[in-house]
């Protein structure tokens, strides 16, 4: 007894030394973001602001233009091009891994072998060739080259869906049959409204991805300052010329209201989720 | 419908791929593929004698030591967070753990930039403060990519969540049974529990070795120019975007392209050696 409780001490002292970690380079984003820009550039760095608390940075980072751009306009952005083509992509992805899961038709198999193999195939390997495509369909500049291939279905998805999928009894399927359900029928009626938490954390998954998603958007969207996302917003933030480090702060923490909000209000589902993805058995 | 994905990856993945190996054989600076002339493997070849594609190159492969570093961290975190602790204080854990994961990319690489900042920097302060000297950070060859290698541990998040569920999933008999055989603590989880959990283990590490060699932000943020000290920002992704934006016409889509399918095979070669290793040795365990 003695020695599980010891054990303990040190799992509770190893968390908190992360914890800690992970509070103070949040804690000096935050005190920072509200600091004065002279402050900021202050010689030593002072803990708390003694130059009172300064909203500049924030109100700058919503408001001013930054070559096209400002935080609002990139999360705007984001939000716009990303959030549609995932939805779209994930109703696509689930009903084809519905029907890799439990239909029959010719090429079920090459096809679904073929699309988890592209997940690990390198993005750079096309890259350069998806330039010069989208330069010649005129889409360099334009939401499409973020939006229309997410559109059509994303392979981790189908992969994980799938796998939900294939565990489902046949005699749910076979009684919406019997009923006279169609194959839309039955994935819309009763396959979508059993399958809400899976799909969910997908969405979670691809949101999260995509909010952190720098190389399409660098690649493809950067010739356009009033399309730029969030995190190219960010990158461009950085004038080499004048250290506005409050600025910055302000605008990294702003950045992730969003993706805050969406971790509290689905923590819960998330974590029940979680469960189902992760019982992945390869 | 099932067939939309696979035109998809047809049209966005698949054709690229072979159309950017065939471009890799030609020489190409302008969007215009007609304008192409075939050169053979002259982009190889120039390429492999660059000094910087071998700074390149040992650049990646120290940054993707941060893919081991933070699995094994976000395991052994995440293995923390199933002991039987108290419930708020797991609850809290988890939330905070988690807000790195909130804060995203390049805001992180933002915020850790300002932290080790040369001049007025949070560490440098302290530095000064205990009588040391100050650290260059992310502006000396030296610490450059140990900054970086930092500051994706910092990021570890989603994973531990993804990992402590994967843990939990785990059969409470299984390790009960090998318990009551007299195994030890460290026996169970090397022996059962890992076994359990291999299949996404192994997804997720392949996953994060596909993005460690294609990630370019970390890098381009912290070294504010993109190249860092010494050329030691620079990546071969990094290195492939310069070909293609920055060094079009001396270099071009021609070398661009051969850059991508030389990451590519790297990439490929390490996800394969990662996940056979993976399996032999948890393998070895039974």
């Amino acid at each position: 007894m003695q020695n599980h409780k010891k054990r303990y001490t040190g799992t509770y002292v190893i968390l908190i030394v992360c914890m800690l970690v992970v509070l103070f380079a949040l804690y000096i984003a935050v005190i920072t973001s509200f600091m004065t820009k002279e402050e900021a550039n202050y010689v030593e760095f002072h803990w708390i602001p003694r130059q009172g608390i300064s909203l500049r940075a924030y109100i700058d980072a919503f408001t001013k233009d930054y070559g096209g751009t400002n935080v609002f306009i990139g999360l705007k952005n984001t939000l716009l091009m990303y959030v549609p083509a995932i939805l779209v992509g994930l109703y696509v992805s689930a009903v084809s891994a519905f029907a890799y899961a439990k239909m029959r038709f010719p090429g079920r198999r090459l096809m679904y072998t073929l699309l988890i193999a592209g997940m690990l195939i390198p993005v750079s390997t096309g890259t350069i060739a998806k330039l010069l495509i989208y330069d010649r369909l005129g889409w360099i500049g334009t939401p499409w080259p973020i939006m229309v291939p997410r559109m059509m279905g994303m392979a981790g998805m189908i992969f994980f869906l799938r796998q939900y999928y294939v565990s489902l009894p046949s005699e749910l399927l076979d009684a919406a049959r019997i009923d006279g359900l169609s194959y839309f029928g039955t994935f819309n009626r009763v396959i979508l409204p059993i399958s809400v938490s899976p799909l969910l954390v997908q969405f979670i998954f691809a949101f999260i991805a995509a909010y952190n998603d720098y190389n399409d958007p660098l690649y493809f969207l950067t010739s356009n300052a009033r399309l730029r996302t969030i995190q190219l917003t960010l990158a461009f933030l950085v004038d080499p010329y004048e250290q506005d480090w409050p600025l910055r702060m302000a605008a990294c923490i702003a950045s992730a209201i969003p993706m805050f909000l969406l971790y509290l209000c689905t923590q819960k589902i998330m974590l029940k989720g979680l469960d189902v993805s992760s019982s992945v058995k390869g | 419908m099932a067939v939309i994905p696979f035109i998809g990856f047809l049209a966005f993945t698949g054709f690229p791929m072979v159309l950017s190996l065939f471009i890799s054989f030609h020489d190409l600076h302008s969007y215009d593929l007609s304008q192409m002339t075939f050169v053979g493997l002259d982009n190889y070849k120039n390429m492999f004698t660059m000094p910087l594609f071998q700074t390149a190159l040992v650049n990646t492969l120290y940054f993707c030591l941060s893919v081991p570093i933070n699995l094994v961290s976000q395991l052994f975190l995440a293995n923390l967070l199933t002991k039987p602790l108290n419930p708020h204080f797991a609850k809290a854990a988890r939330l905070i753990l988690y807000i790195p994961t909130v804060i995203g990319g390049v805001a992180i690489s933002l915020i850790w930039n300002w932290i080790l900042e040369a001049n007025y920097g949070v560490i440098n302060t302290i530095l000064m403060a205990i009588g040391m000297e100050k650290v260059g950070f992310t502006t000396t060859r030296e610490w450059f990519m140990p900054s970086v290698l930092l500051i994706k541990w910092w990021s570890v998040g989603l994973n531990i969540l993804v990992f402590q569920a994967a843990l939990s999933n785990v059969n409470a008999s299984l390790k009960e049974a090998a318990r009551i055989d007299g195994a030890l603590d460290r026996q169970v989880f090397f022996r059962v529990t890992l076994p359990q959990i291999a299949p996404i283990l192994i997804y997720t590490c392949t996953m994060n070795i596909i993005e460690a060699f294609g990630e370019i932000s970390t890098m381009q943020i912290i070294s504010g120019n993109g190249l860092g000290p010494s050329n030691s920002a620079v990546t071969l992704s990094y290195m492939m975007y310069r070909m293609a934006y920055v060094n079009i016409f001396t270099e071009g889509f021609g070398m661009a392209s051969a850059l991508g399918w030389v990451i590519g095979i790297i990439t490929i070669i390490f996800v394969r050696a990662s996940t056979w290793a993976s399996k032999k040795w948890l393998s070895a365990d039974d």
